[in-house]
């Protein structure tokens, strides 16, 4: 890849930061759209009309801003913008991937403009500020962009999960994630003075290459790991995301187990990438030679807790939001070999978790229509007969999510388990196969209520074309990249694996 | 042609899945164009049909293709050539595979034609699901890649899934749960024997490998695969213990059974008679495909226990069997003892024992599918299955009286009918191995023939005391002929079972050879270097590879092994 630091003028870093600066400005644009295209209605369904316009309107101007920003990523060379931000072939992998979901995540957020009294331009704003900040914490190469890029993503988030005011539950579950944020932001502003204070310089590179004071350094970086597992969802660190689940509407839900955790892991990944090197030498961070073991335990914690309470939950979104916290363990488990195979296997993990997570919730939001809610595991009985098609994608989400054989969900553990077994690690994968099976079993009940007959006087509502959409593509890629590396039709697969391998090769540069 | 001769197979096991994603395709565009539904018998017909032809397939196939005098996996059919660690799509036929194929294809059919009360307002739903499950069962037992194996074994959990928990009777949810629950563990057990397998073949080999060597034909090149990759003792202990956990709860072996009566109780009738066939050929194949050959040291060590967790089954499910009060589920446990027999059967180690427990799953594997249609026929005409409803049914249903004497007594293992010659082989082959375990199995079939003819004496014989009993009608013409279609196989296998051993006992000779290239040398045998071919039974695995060609080791060693007079 060659050293990804070398700026190329002030054209060719603008081009570069394009990426970051997309999202933001789209942001600005929807509110300068929704503010100039205000109208006083004369009656409710004028009102009403004026909002469905209004949202179609604003649903465009994102849609442009998430295509730019596709194609902003093509063939955009390693260029660095300043020396805070690189986006290099890790980077551009990583907000592809940001820009894939928050298409996502856009769809099922049109299912809420018709349901919350919030006006349309303010999810779609908040939305975008956030991807601005993960995609900027993606291309940081420096702690203190890393910690305002991960504010700038954050806020707007907070802000997002209280959308649905008629909810008491969607402002409670904001106020948890914003102690949460508040607490990883602390630690990691923490560790980001100790880096400072022991080496005086705040890139990362600087963690590889000063000798500085071992043992400040050693704080530090304890501290930045712990301020990006917190953002990650990771045990002990997750107790607010069950409850955010619960609370905030799906597509948000859909974008922080998407976009914002899978981010935490991406910085993770490259802040790994950026330590470990100093293992080797004359072992200038020493606690990075224990990480291993310590993102092993965590993981393992994160596998049995999350998919143990998955196993017990009555309400589908919490069940979800418990199996997220089991996935995170997963990812954990990927960074232990992240110098291995387990950076490659990561990427893909992380690409498979979140469109399952993403059909999964979309599902739900689907069947939630109008005055049938499905919240809970038993209000799916009935689903296979009246909603066949719905029935097949939810059960292909849940068993993706549960690692069964055939969907990309299997691919991705078996992944992480090869990178494992190939590093040595055989009690991890002892671990990884007792979670998967605590999590087919939890995946089992609702696929088992769905069998159920219906229940009297409970029509199930129609799937709207956006959710449709968003079903079928997600079905597709997990079908097709569960199914393409065992066959001969893997064009797409050949080419995602391709850039996997080239980013994780970027990185290890 | 040779086509043909490659891909049969292939068809075989694909065909049936593929009429069932048509079925779905359908389903689909009546719906969405509002159509009208067609009606049930069509979709009985398609599954019937495509059943049928696969049936007839198999005969054209790989029954006619089979060479019986040829060593190794046969028919072998690759599709693809990307490898997701160490995965192929390589399917193969033995002998072994070959008679569980049969069976397995015959038997849907039947299953379906027997069921035809039961289909009617699901009907599309249950056939698409009986034909997806037939894929998924041929798929295990023609596979010859680990990792395709755990595939199709994966696939398989589906359509049961949803065949009990949608069109199950009383206790579906429990039962699905469970079934769900337990092969969920199995599953991780397995997945558990591919990794390590796939890293000793990295360290090994260079990449990783989950392929059977007797792909190749006699002669031919030798190809890398699971058989050249050595496996240390403490290894094959664990991925014993993972395997054999992972087929015991497939059996099911007691103490693992504790889905299977709920299942069968819950379960329609022609997923019963898949289970207590295809899904127990299924873990059947599992150990004598990858089992045994991969692991000999710990397969010899587990030997004993393996026996005797085999004779508690039979003995267990035999008195469970005896306080039974409903058929169905008193069939259940009879299937639980004999599958514990038949592992009994493979757990001697011994050429007769094995050949006995292969022939033994195949025609208890009829009886036992042949009184489960026959529970089916009686709770259509009766509404119950309760062993009190029924007396005396010999007068008013002859026939059915007939057929289901005829499956108890091959079940018994009376002589002339099928089951004799499976328990005759396991006896004697127990005899030289397992000499005192093959006296408590003398005696546990006399248990398991006591609750036999006590529910033969119960529900056919005596006086009809129920008024409701004396107008019961006897099997029509499509049950008499399904009924027929079974009793032939049993009574000729009673009577001829040449050509079912002749088929059989190649590939376990196959697979007792491997057992012994690959076992660890006795202490004070030499350890380095590979062994002369012509003593070629003994050695670690990498070292192996530098024998003459396997196929010629293969047939020095069968000419040489003590048993092998068996053969003819």
């Amino acid at each position: 890849m060659g050293n990804p630091c070398t700026a190329r003028g002030g054209a060719s870093m603008s081009r570069a930061a394009l990426p970051i600066l997309l999202p933001a400005l789209g942001a600005l644009l929807v509110l300068a759209v929704d503010l100039l295209g205000r109208t006083r209605p004369v009656d409710a369904a004028a009102a009403h009309r004026a909002t469905a316009l209004s949202g179609i309107r604003l649903a465009a101007v994102a849609l442009l801003t998430l295509g730019a920003m596709g194609l902003s990523l093509r063939g955009a060379a390693p260029v660095a913008v300043g020396s805070v931000l690189a986006v290099d072939a890790f980077a551009t992998l990583a907000i592809l991937f940001l820009v894939g979901w928050a298409f996502l995540v856009l769809c099922l957020s049109l299912t809420h403009f018709g349901m919350a009294r919030s006006r349309p331009a303010e999810p779609l704003a908040l939305l975008l500020f956030s991807l601005a900040g993960l995609a900027a914490a993606t291309a940081t190469r420096d702690l203190l962009t890393l910690l305002v890029a991960l504010e700038l993503a954050w806020l707007p988030l907070v802000a997002l999960i209280a959308i649905d005011s008629r909810r008491l539950s969607s402002s409670e579950s904001s106020l948890k994630a914003f102690f949460a944020h508040g607490f990883a932001s602390l630690v990691l502003a923490q560790g980001l003075a100790f880096v400072f204070g022991a080496t005086g310089r705040l890139e990362l590179d600087a963690l590889s290459q000063a000798p500085g004071q071992p043992l400040l350094l050693d704080v530090g970086v304890a501290l930045l790991i712990a301020g990006l597992l917190a953002r990650a969802v990771v045990a002990p660190f997750h107790p607010w995301s069950p409850d955010v689940h619960e609370g905030a509407p799906s597509f948000v839900t859909t974008w922080i187990a998407t976009g914002v955790q899978a981010t935490s892991f991406f910085v993770l990944l490259r802040l790994l990438h950026a330590l470990v090197p100093a293992a080797d030498g004359d072992g200038a961070v020493r606690v990075v030679a224990r990480l291993p073991e310590l993102l092993g335990v965590l993981g393992v914690v994160g596998l049995v807790w999350g998919h143990a309470m998955a196993l017990v939950q009555i309400g589908l979104r919490r069940m979800v939001g418990w199996l997220g916290v089991g996935q995170a363990g997963f990812f954990t488990l990927a960074l232990v070999e992240a110098r291995g195979a387990g950076g490659e296997a990561l990427f893909f993990a992380l690409a498979a978790a979140g469109i399952a997570v993403a059909g999964v919730l979309g599902t739900l939001a689907s069947l939630s229509h109008h005055e049938r809610a499905c919240e809970n595991v038993g209000d799916l009985a009935g689903m296979a007969q009246q909603s066949p098609i719905r029935a097949v994608f939810f059960a292909l989400f849940l068993l993706s999510l549960a690692g069964f054989p055939g969907t990309m969900g299997f691919v991705a553990r078996l992944r992480i388990l090869s990178a494992l077994d190939q590093g040595g690690h055989r009690g991890l994968l002892l671990a990884g196969l007792a979670a998967t099976v605590l999590a087919l079993i939890a995946a089992g009940r609702p696929l088992l209520a769905m069998l159920r007959p219906p229940e009297l006087g409970r029509p199930t509502s129609r799937a709207l074309s956006h959710e449709q959409l968003v079903l079928a593509l997600c079905g597709a890629c997990i079908l097709y990249l569960g199914l393409a590396p065992l066959g001969e039709v893997g064009n797409v697969a050949s080419w995602l694996d391709a850039r996997i391998d080239l980013a994780v090769a970027g990185l290890r540069d | 042609m040779t086509l043909w001769n490659e891909q049969v197979l292939l068809l075989v096991v694909a065909l049936p899945g593929a009429v069932a994603v048509g079925i779905a395709l359908v389903g689909l565009l009546t719906s969405v164009l509002g159509l009208p539904a067609l009606p049930a018998a069509f979709w009985r017909g398609v599954g019937v049909a495509t059943a049928a032809l696969d049936f007839g397939l198999a005969l054209l196939g790989p029954l006619r293709r089979f060479d019986p005098e040829q060593l190794g996996l046969q028919l072998v059919a690759r599709v693809g050539w990307r490898d997701l660690e160490g995965l192929h799509w390589l399917l193969g036929l033995d002998g072994i595979g070959l008679c569980f194929l049969l069976v397995t294809t015959a038997l849907v059919p039947l299953a379906l034609l027997a069921s035809r009360a039961q289909l009617r307002e699901s009907a599309r739903t249950e056939v698409a699901l009986a034909l997806v499950l037939e894929t998924a069962l041929l798929g295990t037992i023609a596979s010859a890649n680990l990792l395709a194996f755990v595939f199709f074994w994966a696939l398989s959990v589906l359509p049961i899934l949803v065949w009990v928990g949608r069109f199950g009777g009383e206790g579906r949810s429990a039962a699905a749960s469970r079934i769900w629950a337990t092969e969920s563990l199995a599953l991780a057990a397995l997945l558990f024997v591919v990794f390590v397998l796939r890293d000793a073949s990295v360290t090994q080999l260079g990449r990783p490998v989950l392929d059977l060597a007797t792909a190749g034909p006699i002669g031919g090149p030798a190809v890398p695969s699971l058989l050249d990759v050595f496996i240390d003792p403490a290894d094959q202990t664990l991925l014993f213990v993972a395997l054999g956990l992972a087929l015991a709860l497939r059996i099911p072996l007691v103490p693992l059974h504790f889905w299977l009566p709920a299942v069968h109780a819950a379960a329609p009738t022609p997923l019963s008679i898949v289970l207590a066939t295809g899904f127990v050929q299924t873990a059947a194949i599992g150990l004598l495909r990858f089992g045994l050959p991969l692991l000999p040291d710990a397969a010899r060590a587990a030997g004993p226990s393996i026996a005797v967790l085999g004779i508690v089954a039979l003995v267990y499910a035999s008195l469970v069997a005896l306080v039974q009060k409903e058929l169905r589920r008193l069939v259940a446990w009879s299937s639980i003892g004999y599958a514990g027999f038949a592992v009994f059967g493979i757990a001697t180690l011994d050429i007769q024992g094995i050949t006995g427990a292969v022939v033994q799953l195949v025609t208890h594997g009829l009886a036992t599918s042949a009184l489960f249609m026959l529970t089916g026929f009686l709770a259509t005409r009766r509404k119950t299955t309760e062993v009190v409803a029924f007396g005396g049914l010999a007068k008013p249903m002859p026939v059915c009286a007939f057929f289901f004497g005829l499956m108890t007594a091959s079940l018994m293992g009376l002589p002339l009918l099928g089951g004799f010659v499976g328990d005759l082989f396991v006896l004697l082959g127990s005899l030289g191995t397992r000499r005192e375990l093959s006296l408590v199995a003398l005696v546990a079939m006399v248990v398991s023939a006591s609750y036999l003819l006590w529910v033969q004496r119960r529900v056919f014989l005596g006086p009809v005391d129920e008024p409701a009993n004396r107008g019961l009608i006897d099997l029509d013409r499509v049950e008499r002929f399904v009924m027929l279609a079974i009793t032939v196989p049993i009574v000729a296998i009673g009577l001829y079972p040449n050509p079912l051993l002749r088929r059989i006992e190649p590939a376990v000779l196959e697979i007792l050879y491997e057992m012994d290239r690959r076992a660890l040398p006795e202490e004070g045998e030499p350890q380095d270097g590979p062994p002369p071919a012509e003593e070629g039974a003994v050695g670690g695995g990498v070292a192996r590879r530098s024998d003459p060609p396997r196929a010629e080791a293969r047939v020095a060693w069968a000419i040489r092994a003590p048993l092998a007079g068996v053969r003819r």
